[in-house]
């Protein structure tokens, strides 16, 4: 899955940042940041596949696995979103040339909506994604409250529609 | 006795039909106006036809309720002059009808029915509508005999099933186990005094039906039909919208009954517009649960059936089309 041709003004590269790096050990990131129109920043984590939510209880295995790829998740929006936090209060010395330019426009703090978007390649039926969307809405729910942040799970089809990855 | 099939030509909304049931669940989707509920109704007729006293066509025209008694009026409306047939096989045997637009009241052509009755020896079957009617019961079948309302069988004969006198004595092990996951829900036991329905939360006094909550009522009422005998092995249970006025927090429950009554030789026709019953009766069907969804669906102004082990394999299905279309309109409202 390859992603869309962002403009560099309007996209960060988050993982493997030299901010990333900067915040040291243990942090946790999205694969990257976009800013799309004027007023949505979206953190976009991409996966191949998705544990079901349906014989999570199957046995131990799976309840891990569940556990561990949503909890995986949940921690790179959390920290994400906080790294962006650190930049707009001025927070970082380190230098963000690789945050594109757009984005670090003070202008635009105050108006900005957060989206938090997972895309899963795999997943074929779009009424599919409505249980991890709902599984990650739970989990992020304290943070959906304080900042008004929209959760949603994408499948390539409805990714490649808005432009977040490229049609194969 | 289980329906196994059936057939059917220029029937309501069916140019020409053919089902096979499983002797489990059979969950029956699609939009309003597919004849899914025409289908459980006839099935259900011919279910009451078993009996000695009652006859295959009149039924069909009591619980159809067409103008007039006019059987003729089930003739499918755009085949003008052509001939409805209908057959309803069982594993043991089989019931027919037909009839034309000329066809007087309820006088069609009925065939085998004699041997039907027989060989099926008074089925068990019950019908319960989509509107809780309960609460309406008192002197309901009286003032519908002298034609003050109009309710069509399926709603006198569940007031019937459920006045039936509750069996003394202590539940079977097999009752017990219904009950007590259903009382939990309607916090109480069904009575019926003087052809009134209450509702009796433990050693409070009685509640009138009209008092309580619909959804609460028809959960009182799958308590009542299975404290007296009318749902055990060989009945036959028909479900109409069952998800109506039900809190969705007992969906999964209601989901479980329908399996468990099953599991114990219930055979169980369901119409569902609900996507968390479909989808509860499939995520909590075990190995030993037999359940078969169908689709209800039109193509090229045809009305036809799908049939398929899991609700999320159809391929016309109107319910997930719409939870799909749900999504995408979500979706564009978060990224637009």
């Amino acid at each position: 899955m390859e992603f869309g041709t962002f403009q560099k003004e309007k996209v960060f590269r988050m993982e493997d940042s030299r901010l990333q790096h900067s915040f040291g050990e243990g942090v946790k990131t999205v694969e990257f940041v976009l800013l799309k129109d004027r007023d949505k920043l979206l953190f976009v984590e991409a996966k191949k596949s998705c544990p079901n939510r349906d014989n999570r209880y199957e046995n131990k295995g799976k309840t891990e696995k569940f556990e561990e790829y949503f909890s995986d998740i949940s921690d790179k929006f959390v920290d994400s979103l906080q790294m962006m936090l650190n930049i707009f209060l001025d927070r970082r010395t380190v230098n963000l040339d690789e945050v594109g330019s757009h984005i670090t426009d003070e202008k635009i703090y105050s108006i900005l909506k957060f989206r938090f978007v997972l895309v899963v390649k795999n997943a074929v039926d779009i009424a599919w994604l409505a249980g991890p969307k709902e599984e990650l809405e739970a989990r992020l729910l304290r943070w959906k409250k304080l900042w008004n942040i929209e959760v949603i799970v994408l499948n390539e089809e409805l990714a490649v529609r808005y432009g977040i990855v490229l049609k194969k | 006795m289980a329906i196994k099939k059936i057939r059917l030509e220029n029937f309501t909304v069916f140019d020409e039909l053919e089902m096979d049931f499983e002797a489990g669940v059979n969950v029956f989707v699609g939009e309003n106006g597919m004849g899914k509920t025409h289908i459980m109704k006839l099935l259900y007729s011919a279910c009451q036809a078993s009996k000695h006293d009652v006859s295959f066509s009149q039924k069909l025209v009591r619980v159809f309720q067409p103008d007039h008694s006019g059987i003729q009026r089930l003739v499918k409306r755009k085949n003008s002059g052509g001939t409805a047939s209908v057959q309803v096989i069982s594993d043991t045997s089989y019931i027919s009808l037909s009839f034309t637009t000329k066809t007087k009241k309820w006088e069609a052509i009925v065939k085998n029915e004699e041997s039907w009755e027989k060989q099926n020896k008074e089925i068990e079957s019950v019908f319960i509508p989509a509107k809780e009617i309960l609460s309406n019961a008192y002197n309901l079948r009286e003032a519908a005999a002298r034609g003050n309302v109009e309710f069509d069988d399926t709603y006198l004969d569940i007031i019937a099933s459920a006045r039936v006198d509750i069996s003394a004595g202590k539940d079977t092990e097999y009752r017990k186990k219904y009950l007590d996951k259903l009382q939990k829900i309607n916090e109480g036991k069904v009575r019926v005094d003087e052809d009134r329905f209450y509702l009796k939360p433990g050693n409070q006094a009685k509640i009138e039906f009209n008092l309580v909550a619909e959804g609460i009522r028809k959960i009182a009422l799958l308590w009542q039909l299975i404290k007296n005998g009318t749902l055990e092995k060989g009945s036959i249970l028909f479900w109409d919208e069952p998800e109506a006025n039900i809190n969705p927090i007992h969906i999964p429950v209601i989901a479980e009954m329908l399996l468990m009554l099953q599991k114990d030789g219930v055979q169980v026709f369901v119409s569902t517009h609900d996507y968390f019953l479909s989808k509860y009766i499939e995520v909590k069907k075990k190995s030993d649960n037999v359940v078969a969804f169908y689709s209800f669906y039109k193509e090229r102004e045809k009305v036809l059936v799908e049939k398929s082990e899991k609700f999320s394999h159809l391929s016309n299905n109107a319910i997930l089309s719409t939870f799909r279309q749900l999504y995408r309109d979500e979706v564009e409202v978060v990224l637009k």
